[in-house]
């Protein structure tokens, strides 16, 4: 065998371990128990809360004239992208079970409105509206990052 | 006083450009998941980088001839091959999140998508490798991401509970809710960005490229020992600053942006401005860095005339190796990954591949037929081998904790 050809294998082991390396660290997959599911589900009620709260911190600035219109517009939109990744990914994962229907709902009930919530800010920030407070949208955002992150730790 | 000042600039220019991509998603991260808890992953890295590039440097200084050079000589050509393809593909993914992480922070101050701008972050980038001195790029993107000391200054306009940083700092533990493998990833992501081997590479190169001879040895322990370590400061400073305004809030690091809110909330609009020029000088300068990386290590390892002293056309191997690699990058970026998550795996497989960079930069570094009497020292063998296990440890955990931990989720 040359050294070329001793060379190919090396340069494709590498890539084929690339591969796999890259296929088992991907984040969405199976949830073959209950617990596994509870994981994920938590998983996904803390990565909208984060949203949630970087939103509710962007409306802050907004309101005090602390940051620039383009900066807050893409933090807004950003929030509310991971957000419906998140909850995108979770709505396409199998519940093991009956008892993970159940939780399965009681997810979704805390992030549609959060996501709702999320494309609101977007909108008064793309319409440069965050220095005019909202506080029925601010309580709703408190209220969704409250809800979604004791899910969390109940789950997680 | 002509020398004072050149010591004096190389140290600024050293500690602005201390930052990439890499440390600032993974300083950020670890201060928002974990508090001050993975400090000291982050000074064990940057006592590492600081060891092993005054090694390099010294290397270059004394025999002419940048590391990966001498590595290949030295080491023969079956290691400089495995070095080459490991430091082509980290280098390669680095790019891409540095060009990224530049066009995210023209994002941020646009609100143009992020996509729009690669191309033409790509095209700035081969410019200023084309057209712009060595030297003068160094310093200019150096001193600009000093800027980024308003993360220090936001920091301390937060006033802090210093004890409880301190006693997280000093007392390390798995913060709740968070699992031991994952602790350990993020810590090896923190010693990974901290020791990028393009850094390495560009160094002993950049030593080259600038003529350094035995005098400029004392230069090298300044930019090495007082500038890398004040570099890791902002890296403090910027996981300090997660620590206090996102931890407790329970916000996560998905996007660049994140990284700037807590200095935006301390300092408003004026820090807003400052961290993102900071952002993109440490971006745009790492961006600069790694492509020339790319283009020193193929070129050095075949044997091609290399560098920005000579001529464009006596080097086209050297500027073809860039242009491919920026077009390369470029191309990735446009698929639409997300360049905080190509940013982490970058630092990851850095950290998995580091033993391939260091560990030949040691040998080289004892052997008095290159190094005459400027071979190291018996402290410094103690504690660069000290490090060499340090890596050889990381090497060996990174991928099977990257597939526990699911990279970190």
């Amino acid at each position: 065998v040359n050294r070329p050809v001793l060379h190919l294998r090396g340069v494709a082991a590498a890539l084929l371990a690339a591969v796999l390396v890259t296929a088992c660290t991907q984040i969405v997959g199976p949830a073959r128990t209950r617990r596994d599911f509870e994981l994920k589900a938590a998983t996904t009620a803390d990565t909208v809360a984060s949203s949630v709260q970087t939103a509710r911190l962007v409306m802050r600035l907004g309101r005090q004239d602390d940051a620039f219109a383009p900066y807050m517009a893409t933090m807004a939109s950003e929030s509310e992208d991971g957000a419906t990744a998140a909850t995108g990914t979770f709505s396409g994962i199998q519940p093991p079970d009956a008892r993970s229907d159940r939780l399965r709902a009681r997810l979704i009930e805390l992030t549609d409105p959060a996501v709702g919530h999320l494309s609101e800010v977007r909108i008064r920030a793309r319409r440069t509206e965050l220095g005019h407070p909202d506080r029925r949208l601010e309580r709703e955002l408190a209220r969704d990052a409250r809800r979604l992150q004791h899910f969390g730790e109940t789950y997680g | 006083m002509k020398r004072l000042l050149a010591v004096t600039l190389g140290i600024l220019t050293a500690i602005g450009g201390f930052m990439d991509a890499g440390d600032i998603v993974a300083n950020a991260t670890a201060g928002s998941r974990f508090g001050m808890n993975l400090l000291w992953a982050m000074v064990l890295g940057v006592g590492g980088i600081v060891v092993y590039a005054e090694m390099a440097g010294r290397v270059a200084a004394i025999s002419g001839r940048p590391t990966f050079d001498l590595v290949r000589e030295r080491l023969g050509a079956r290691m400089g091959i495995a070095n080459l393809v490991a430091s082509l593909f980290i280098n390669l993914l680095t790019l891409v999140a540095e060009i990224a992480g530049m066009a995210v922070v023209i994002q941020l101050a646009t609100d143009v998508n992020y996509l729009l701008w690669l191309p033409l972050m790509g095209l700035f980038v081969w410019i200023v490798i084309w057209r712009v001195r060595f030297s003068t790029m160094e310093t200019v993107f150096g001193l600009v991401g000093l800027t980024l000391l308003v993360m220090a200054v936001a920091l301390w306009q937060l006033h802090p509970d210093w004890s409880a940083l301190w006693h997280q700092s000093s007392h390390p533990h798995v913060t709740g809710g968070e699992g031991t493998p994952t602790y350990f990833y993020y810590a090896i992501g923190l010693f990974g960005a901290a020791m990028t081997p393009y850094e390495v590479f560009f160094f002993s190169s950049g030593a080259v490229e600038e003529h350094w001879s035995r005098k400029d040895l004392a230069e090298n322990r300044a930019n090495v020992f007082v500038g890398f370590p004040l570099g890791g400061f902002l890296s403090f400073s910027l996981m300090a600053l997660a620590t206090v305004v996102l931890q407790p809030r329970g916000i996560g690091v998905d996007q660049i942006g994140h990284a700037a809110l807590p200095t935006v909330v301390s300092l408003g609009k004026v820090g807003l401005a400052l961290i993102l020029v900071g952002f993109f000088a440490a971006t745009f300068g790492a961006a600069l860095e790694v492509s020339l990386s790319s283009g020193y290590t193929l070129s050095q390892y075949f044997g091609w005339q290399w560098g920005k002293f000579v001529r464009p056309r006596e080097a086209s191997r050297f500027h073809l190796t860039m242009v491919v690699s920026i077009v390369l990058a470029v191309l990735v970026a446009l698929t639409a990954v997300d360049p905080v998550k190509v940013t982490e795996y970058s630092i990851v497989l850095s950290a998995a591949a580091l033993p391939l960079t260091y560990f030949p930069i040691l040998v080289v570094a004892n052997d008095p037929d290159y190094m005459g009497d400027k071979v190291n020292g018996r402290f410094g063998n103690a504690v660069a081998s000290f490090y060499l296990v340090v890596i050889l440890v990381v090497a060996l955990a990174t991928i099977p904790l990257m597939i526990v931990t699911k990279a970190g989720q």
